[in-house]
């Protein structure tokens, strides 16, 4: 019963048309593993234990996640950091039901930074009036011509979707596991200020994982299926306001190494990108950071991870980003690093 | 002396039997409930786990919300208790703040930023704020004093109920109750001390400083002396708030016209003041307690949302003065209490006598400074409201597992004829019919100076009241609860349309507490209240700048159907010492709610020509809280949902529908150091408002923008997550501690929600500017 209603939400998001007129499109932002026995954004096949219970924090920064070519008030097209900086935290809980199957929750906010002069004018008046014309239309320009005229500006901070997770674990052996998680996120973020998608979207991943003596590996692989958002050139003289940017549903990847250093501390790579298979001005996203976990006590873990996106093509190419955690679990040794330098 | 020996003997012959007999240790009937603080069993060792474990049992208490001591599993209502350790931990500064993190409960403003207004339900003016079980209902507008006037440092605990109370607490307990709990002298048994500086945009330059002493003296003979005694005082500014100036509006009651918008500006109100003078004296049973705040609270947004702007030259540039524009609500209040228990403690008797000023005094900005109208436009009217009466509450047991609670009070309360005034524009320059001045004539007009024109005509209400609600217990896991309360409102504007005689309010509540299984509970309750119309509905003066009265207004009506599940799950289970859980659904009907309707105030929906088509409300809601106590560490969580329907305006689309609080206070060193988290997300909810969809040219050559009657929007208010960070340590011994609170951390800038709802917006034309990023540090201590 379950797995059909699963199938009848991706048939109707795969179905689902994009809008005709939007002011933003989801950035696509940091997705941690939903619990402490993953690397930090790369998932493990590994469940927590049953009646487990765990949370981590995470901070986040990411420098100009979102750059466009877009037309001013002159007609001119120019290049422009849209959002100059997205700054996040994330919450995440999760708990074991069995010591195969784990369900996990995702809390995150955020706050942006706009290149103000990119955004436009909410309320713009065309022409001044005059004594032989003392009143004139006003208009909306930039992105709030995307949508009906309103007074609220772009937010400056809000929620981002809350996910929702299940994880399972499929095999388990010394060196190798296998695991499929499946994320539904809803859309209580604020899908016109870059802070969230249209719609719920389904996220089903398929994870591997191979343990050596002191190096861990981590696969992922999966979709995200949502409704298409595109987000267009609202300021330019074209009619048919030439479309900037386009997304929909998502092939995503990501990849991980980490090996130990010592008793209490790990260093690693973790790499995850997107390649869309639908939808028209569409583009490829990977981003590579570098990670450091530290091990502190028994229950605790704590990472630091840094690095950027490699698509220069990509208008959601950030140009770097950080990333700092906590994790604890007060009954599981989750946080233990194992000889490989992953948690065990 | 004698009196004390006397009327409990007295109660005994009236009461039959021989129940004198009986002890507190034996008292031969069903014991409702343990000893509020039950002292430990000679020879019990009081471990940390057990101090630890009686925390939480005395947190879980509710010593007067319900009018007894019951627990806020057995209670029959939804009640939530907020410690005065809590309120400390969580590093809340006003009690809306605390408010807030409670089910079904959201801090808004309204009248630009002059009023703090807790929705309950999502239903504005709903609550009932008690002090020490004291109504400070203000009669006049139902303004209470939620607001930064209320020091916390005063409190114990702040009791909640959420849904109607009627039949215990009367008129305006309309959709929930607010009593806070003042500290006794041995609870302070000393000096307390503090100061604080805080700034950001949300609370500019707020310097707060406060003196709190308690003790209690003993004597060879006779009872303890206690005293209280708590001086406060706080200067700041008012929210940093900019936007497009308001050049020229169509206030009330005017009809509805363009609104008209200069260039942006900032807001430069003048700097407030608040002064609390407040203490209590206890002689054995008798407690004199009085509050004498004083002050003047300016705001940054006035009626309108219109930015308090200073006045400006002829060139339109800033002067450097500040804008008043203030709505200084206080209350002032002395009562006289005298509360003892009688027949070997089974008869309690509580009653008071008090006597309450609400000081209202509004000086708002109406039109801003602008070349046009170099010093803007204000009103001036300081609006005095009065109540003197006396209340009676009283529980005894009687046979059969029954417990009687019964009172009634008496009180009048009135407000004298208050005149407005205006600065700013000449009388003859104002859209009012001004008085003429003194051998002045038509032909001629001279105005008075100021327009004095009456700003509300003088009312009075006398209100007689008695209640019976009994507690059946007839076995120990199962207690059945049901209650009547008769209000009558006499005089000049005594009750109109109620049900009985006309002026006579009945009210019934019924509940059952079913302790189903360990420490979990189902409860299923009815209740209902009324909000009779407040002196501004009745008897505002419609040809100033407000709506006209309506005195033949009747009252409006609660009643909630409600049902909870509640558990303590989880007892000293490894780390977790326990996990709290409750969910409630109910479902709230209001009926007869007051609107504004052609100018006036109505109780027809507002679609309707006929008077019999009350305007109603129908709310569905879940409220859900968690709370879990790790260790030292306490994580709580509080969910609501609303969906509200009204006969008139159809879906009421300005109520976020989910609202998620979640909360942690984490030791992070034992005993002197902890840091505390508070996250409040709402989901996105719309705004009634209105368009600028021309510019317009304006004298002296610049240009504004101009908001048509005509063009409106459904303005869509992001979803918000308002997040509040801080740190508090302890040293010397718990003697010294030192707290940094940010509030708003990502500095989320957001809207309050539109409770008028007005589908044609006259009062509310652009989205109420909420407080941006602010932080409060402080250091304080009991050195004695």
């Amino acid at each position: 019963m379950a797995g059909r209603a699963v199938l009848y939400l991706s048939l109707v998001l795969v179905w689902a048309g994009p809008a005709a007129a939007e002011r933003s499109v989801a950035l696509p932002g940091l997705s941690p593993a939903v619990d402490s026995y993953g690397l930090v954004l790369v998932e493990r096949a590994q469940t927590a234990r049953r009646w487990e219970v765990g949370a981590q924090l995470f901070l986040g920064y990411t420098h100009s996640p979102l750059r466009l070519s877009l037309t001013d008030a002159s007609g001119a097209a120019g290049q422009h950091n849209l959002v100059r900086g997205q700054a996040s935290v994330h919450l995440q809980l999760w708990l074991g039901l069995w010591s195969f199957l784990e369900v996990a929750a995702s809390l995150r906010v955020a706050a942006h930074l706009y290149d103000e002069d990119a955004l436009g004018e909410q309320v713009a008046v065309a022409a001044p009036p005059s004594m032989m014309a003392p009143l004139v239309p006003t208009t909306a320009t930039g992105v709030y011509a995307g949508e009906p005229r309103q007074n609220t500006p772009l937010a400056g901070a809000g929620p981002l979707d809350p996910s929702l997770s299940v994880k399972g674990r499929i095999y388990r052996g010394r060196r190798f596991g296998v695991a499929a998680l499946a994320t539904v996120t809803l859309p209580l973020g604020n899908e016109a200020s870059f802070m969230g998608e249209k719609s719920a979207t389904f996220r089903p991943l398929l994870v591997g994982d191979v343990l050596l003596s002191r190096l861990s590996v981590a696969a992922n692989l999966g979709a995200i299926i949502r409704a298409g958002s595109e987000l267009r050139d609202q300021g330019s003289r074209d009619p048919m306001k030439p479309l900037l940017i386009s997304i929909g549903h998502e092939l995503y990847f990501a990849l991980g190494v980490a090996a130990r250093l010592h008793r209490v501390i790990s260093a690693g790579v973790e790499a995850f990108g997107t390649a869309p298979f639908s939808g028209e001005k569409t583009f490829a996203n990977v981003d590579m950071l570098g990670a450091l976990y530290i091990y502190p006590r028994e229950t605790l873990r704590m990472f630091a991870l840094s690095g950027g996106g490699l698509i220069p093509e990509s208008p959601l190419k950030n140009d770097f980003r950080v990333l700092l955690g906590i994790s604890w679990s007060p009954r599981s040794g989750a946080a233990q690093p194992s000889s490989d330098g992953g948690p065990p | 002396m004698t009196g004390r020996v006397a009327l409990p003997l007295l109660l005994s012959l009236l009461l039959g039997e021989a129940r004198a007999q009986r002890t507190v240790a034996d008292p031969g009937y069903e014991v409702l409930l343990p000893d509020p603080d039950p002292a430990p069993a000679p020879g019990q060792k009081d471990d940390a786990g057990d101090a630890a474990e009686s925390e939480l049992t005395i947190a879980s208490r509710v010593l007067s919300a319900a009018k007894q001591v019951t627990t806020v599993q057995e209670a029959p209502s939804i009640v939530t208790v907020i410690t005065s350790d809590e309120i400390q931990s969580r590093g809340y500064r006003f009690i809306n703040q605390a408010l807030m993190t409670i089910p079904g409960w959201l801090d808004v403003q309204g009248a630009g930023n002059h009023l703090n207004i807790p929705l309950v339900r999502g239903t504005a003016q709903a609550a009932l704020l008690l002090r020490d079980g004291v109504s400070m209902f203000d009669p006049v507008l139902n303004a209470a004093q939620f607001n930064r006037v209320i020091p916390l440092e005063t409190i114990k605990r702040i009791e909640v109920v959420t849904g109607p109370g009627g039949v215990l607490w009367g008129a305006n307990s309309f959709l929930g109750i607010v009593n806070t709990i003042s500290k006794e002298a041995e609870d302070i048994d000393g000096i307390e001390a503090g100061v604080g500086y805080g700034d950001g945009d949300g609370s500019p330059q707020d310097f707060r400083a406060f003196a709190l002493f308690g003790k209690a003296f003993a004597f060879r003979k006779g009872p303890k002396l206690r005293i209280v005694q708590h001086i406060s005082y706080e200067n700041y500014l008012a929210s940093r708030q900019s936007g497009p100036l308001i050049l020229q509006r169509s206030p009330a009651p005017q009809p509805p016209g363009p609104t008209v918008f200069g260039p942006t500006g900032s807001a430069d109100p003048s700097r407030s003041y608040i002064v609390n003078i407040d203490g209590r004296i206890s002689y054995g049973p008798v407690t004199l307690s009085y509050a004498l705040p004083f002050g003047e609270m300016n705001n940054s947004v006035s009626f309108g949302n219109t930015l308090a702007v200073g006045p400006v030259d002829a060139m339109g540039e800033r002067t450097g003065e500040t804008a008043v524009n203030r709505l200084t609500l206080l209350d002032r209040y002395l009562v006289l209490g005298y509360k003892s228990r009688f027949l070997g403690e089974r008869l309690g008797l509580d009653a008071k006598a008090y006597g309450i000023e609400f000081v209202r005094d509004i000086g708002a900005v109406t039109v801003p400074a602008s070349a046009q109208l170099p010093r803007g436009l204000s009103f001036f009217a300081p609006v005095r409201s009065y109540r003197v009466g006396v209340t009676f509450d009283g529980d005894t047991t009687l046979p059969l597992r029954n417990r009687l609670l019964f009172g009634g009070e008496v009180f009048h309360e009135w407000v004298r004829e208050t005149e407005v005034r205006f600065e700013g524009a000449p009388p003859e320059r104002l859209p009012l019919a001004c008085p003429l001045a003194a051998g002045s004539t038509l032909e001629t007009p001279v105005y008075q100076p100021g327009c004095p024109l009456p700003f509300i005509f003088g009312a009075s209400r006398t209100v007689i009241a008695a209640y019976l609600s009994d507690q059946f217990r007839p076995i120990p896991r199962l207690v059945l609860d049901a209650g009547l309360r008769y209000q009558v409102g006499l005089g000049a504007r005594g009750y109109r349309k109620a049900l009985i005689g006309g002026s006579g309010q009945l009210l019934g509540s019924a509940s059952v507490v079913w302790n189903f299984y360990a420490d979990m509970h189902l409860k299923v309750n009815y209740a209902t209240g009324f909000r009779p119309p407040v002196f501004n509905n009745t008897d505002s003066n419609g040809a100033a700048v407000q709506f006209s009265g309506n005195r033949d207004l009747g009252n409006e009506r609660s009643r909630a159907f409600q049902a909870e599940w509640n558990a303590r799950l989880l007892k000293n289970i490894g780390p977790i010492r326990e996990l709290q859980l409750r969910a409630d659904y109910s479902y709230t009907l209001l009926d007869s709610l007051i609107i504004v309707s052609n100018g006036s105030y109505s109780n027809t929906a507002a679609t309707s020509r006929n008077p019999d088509d009350r305007a109603r409300r129908a709310i569905h809601s879940v409220e859900a809280a968690a709370r879990l106590y790790l260790r030292d560490h306490t994580l709580s969580l509080g969910y609501t949902f609303l969906h509200i329907d009204t006969n008139d305006r159809g879906r009421l689309r300005s109520i976020p529908q989910h609202v998620v609080s979640l909360g942690a206070v984490v030791t992070l060193v034992p005993t002197y150091l902890e840091a505390n988290a508070t996250l409040n997300l709402t989901t996105g909810y719309d705004d009634p408002n209105r368009l600028r969809t021309s510019a317009v040219l304006l004298p002296g050559g610049a240009f504004g923008t101009l908001a048509p009657y005509s063009d409106l929007t459904f303005d869509r208010l992001p979803p918000q997550a308002i997040l509040n960070l801080g740190l508090r340590s302890r040293f010397l011994r718990n003697r010294m501690w030192a707290s940094v609170n940010f509030y708003n951390v990502l500095n989320q800038a957001y809207a309050h929600p539109d409770v008028f709802y007005d589908l044609t917006p006259t009062l509310e034309t652009t989205p109420t500017p909420a407080p941006g990023w602010s932080f409060f540090m402080q250091v304080g201590g009991r050195p004695w």
